[in-house]
């Protein structure tokens, strides 16, 4: 059977001697049995009716040395105060030990924080975590172990060249993190099958091996576009592995990656992020009784959380307006995907 | 004090996102989990870096599965 020129699976087999499939076995035998024989199952794997599918795992977490900010809510910037309490790095070795017997090796590293600084702010944490991983890998780890790491000041390409560059410049780390982990399929009929020797007997699966840690200092704006950039890239591959698609690039500007995209809004900001700023886009100014509801697109992450706050403070004094001509301007300015979906409305 | 497996409740704290696509003809559900860590857990600014045990703040797992949409239509 031909599905726009794809071939589904098609069972053929008439009464199976051996490995009788699972999915007979859960409804009645003789009735499913015979429809087995001269059904046509899309999209599932003939021998255990399960549906092909592909995965991709990817975390993020705070910079695993000891550092703290000043919680206090009138500190526009905190300091960062990094504190030297584990010369030995035990607590980050054991972090990393975590993550291997987790995910697989290697553990590969972004860090977005500031390296391009006039004050050294958070470039110090950046090297700081630098110099941590490289003695990792040179005396605590053996070598099949190793933490691959790359840094990528993200708002200094963001601010200073546009948002329009940090794909091109941010795809070559992406690429080599995805050739060094892969990612997760089950499909028997695809052309990678043969190479597929992760599973039992029998089973065709490959593994993905490590994963990507991305950073910032609050894992939350910069985190959450790379964490989208990285889904959609990987998309391409999860489609091509399915026999869905005969590469593995993904237009960024179709209708597929906007959808992908407004999924990751509420499951990466509003659910995740736990930040009152992130949160309070669709919530009243309750002072002011005025309310601004900002469609969670992909050009959320483009909007700093500092032009949130501010946002925010200007809905809660009255100037309603001025919140959503803020907003509005910020991303327009900053996101040339997405201009066409975002909408900001004043009630 | 011991409880049994079947009064065990197993939650994630995160997010779970799904939609139907249509690709190329086929149709493909995307499914997008976000888990937060329930270790070192805590809001924006109060936990930061790590703690002994190994983990990290802000420690979110996020898994996107792209499913064939799999019909079966029977005789």
């Amino acid at each position: 059977m031909s599905i726009v020129g794809k071939s589904a699976t098609a069972v053929v087999a008439t009464k199976a001697r051996h490995n009788v499939p699972t999915f007979c076995r859960q409804v009645s035998a003789i009735s499913v049995c015979h429809s087995w024989r001269c059904g046509v199952c899309a999209g599932r794997d003939s021998g255990t009716g399960r549906p092909l599918l592909s995965a991709v795992v990817q975390m993020r977490g705070s910079i695993p040395l000891y550092w703290s900010q000043d919680p206090s809510p009138l500190n526009v910037k905190p300091m960062i105060q990094l504190q030297n309490f584990d010369p030995l790095c035990e607590s980050t070795a054991l972090h990393f030990d975590d993550l291997s017997d987790r995910y697989g090796n290697p553990a590969v590293v972004l860090n977005l924080v500031k390296s391009h600084e006039r004050t050294a702010h958070e470039s110090v944490l950046g090297d700081e975590f630098k110099r941590t991983v490289k003695l990792l890998n040179d005396k605590l780890r053996p070598p099949e172990k190793a933490i691959v790491y790359h840094s990528f000041d993200f708002t200094y390409v963001f601010k200073r060249k546009g948002f329009e560059y940090v794909v091109p410049e941010l795809r070559p780390i992406l690429d080599d993190c995805y050739r060094q982990t892969g990612l997760f399929v089950f499909n028997p009929y695809g052309r990678t099958a043969t190479q597929s020797a992760d599973g039992p007997e029998g089973v065709h699966v490959r593994l993905q091996r490590g994963l990507l840690r991305t950073n910032c200092i609050d894992c939350l704006d910069r985190t959450n576009a790379v964490q989208c950039i990285y889904g959609l890239l990987v998309l391409g591959a999860q489609l091509q592995e399915l026999d869905l698609s005969d590469t593995d690039e993904v237009d960024l500007d179709s209708s597929m990656a906007m959808e992908i995209m407004s999924m990751c809004a509420p499951a990466m900001f509003h659910c995740v992020a736990w930040s009152p700023s992130h949160t309070t886009l669709r919530f009243c100014g309750s002072e002011s009784g005025s309310c601004l509801h900002v469609h969670p697109f992909a050009c959320v992450p483009c909007v700093l959380t500092e032009t949130l706050d501010y946002a925010r403070r200007l809905l809660i004094s009255l100037r309603a307006n001025e919140a959503q001509e803020t907003l509005r301007r910020s991303m327009q300015h900053r996101c040339r995907y997405t201009t066409q979906y975002w909408r900001t409305d004043v009630t | 004090m011991q409880v049994a497996k079947q009064w065990v409740v197993p939650l994630i704290h995160g997010s779970l996102e799904q939609k139907v696509l249509s690709v190329f003809g086929a149709t493909v559900q995307v499914t997008l989990i976000s888990r937060r860590s329930r270790f070192f857990a805590g809001t924006r600014y109060r936990k930061r870096g790590i703690n002994g045990n190994g983990h990290v703040a802000n420690d979110v797992e996020t898994e996107q599965i792209v499913q064939m949409s799999g019909t079966c239509p029977f005789s």
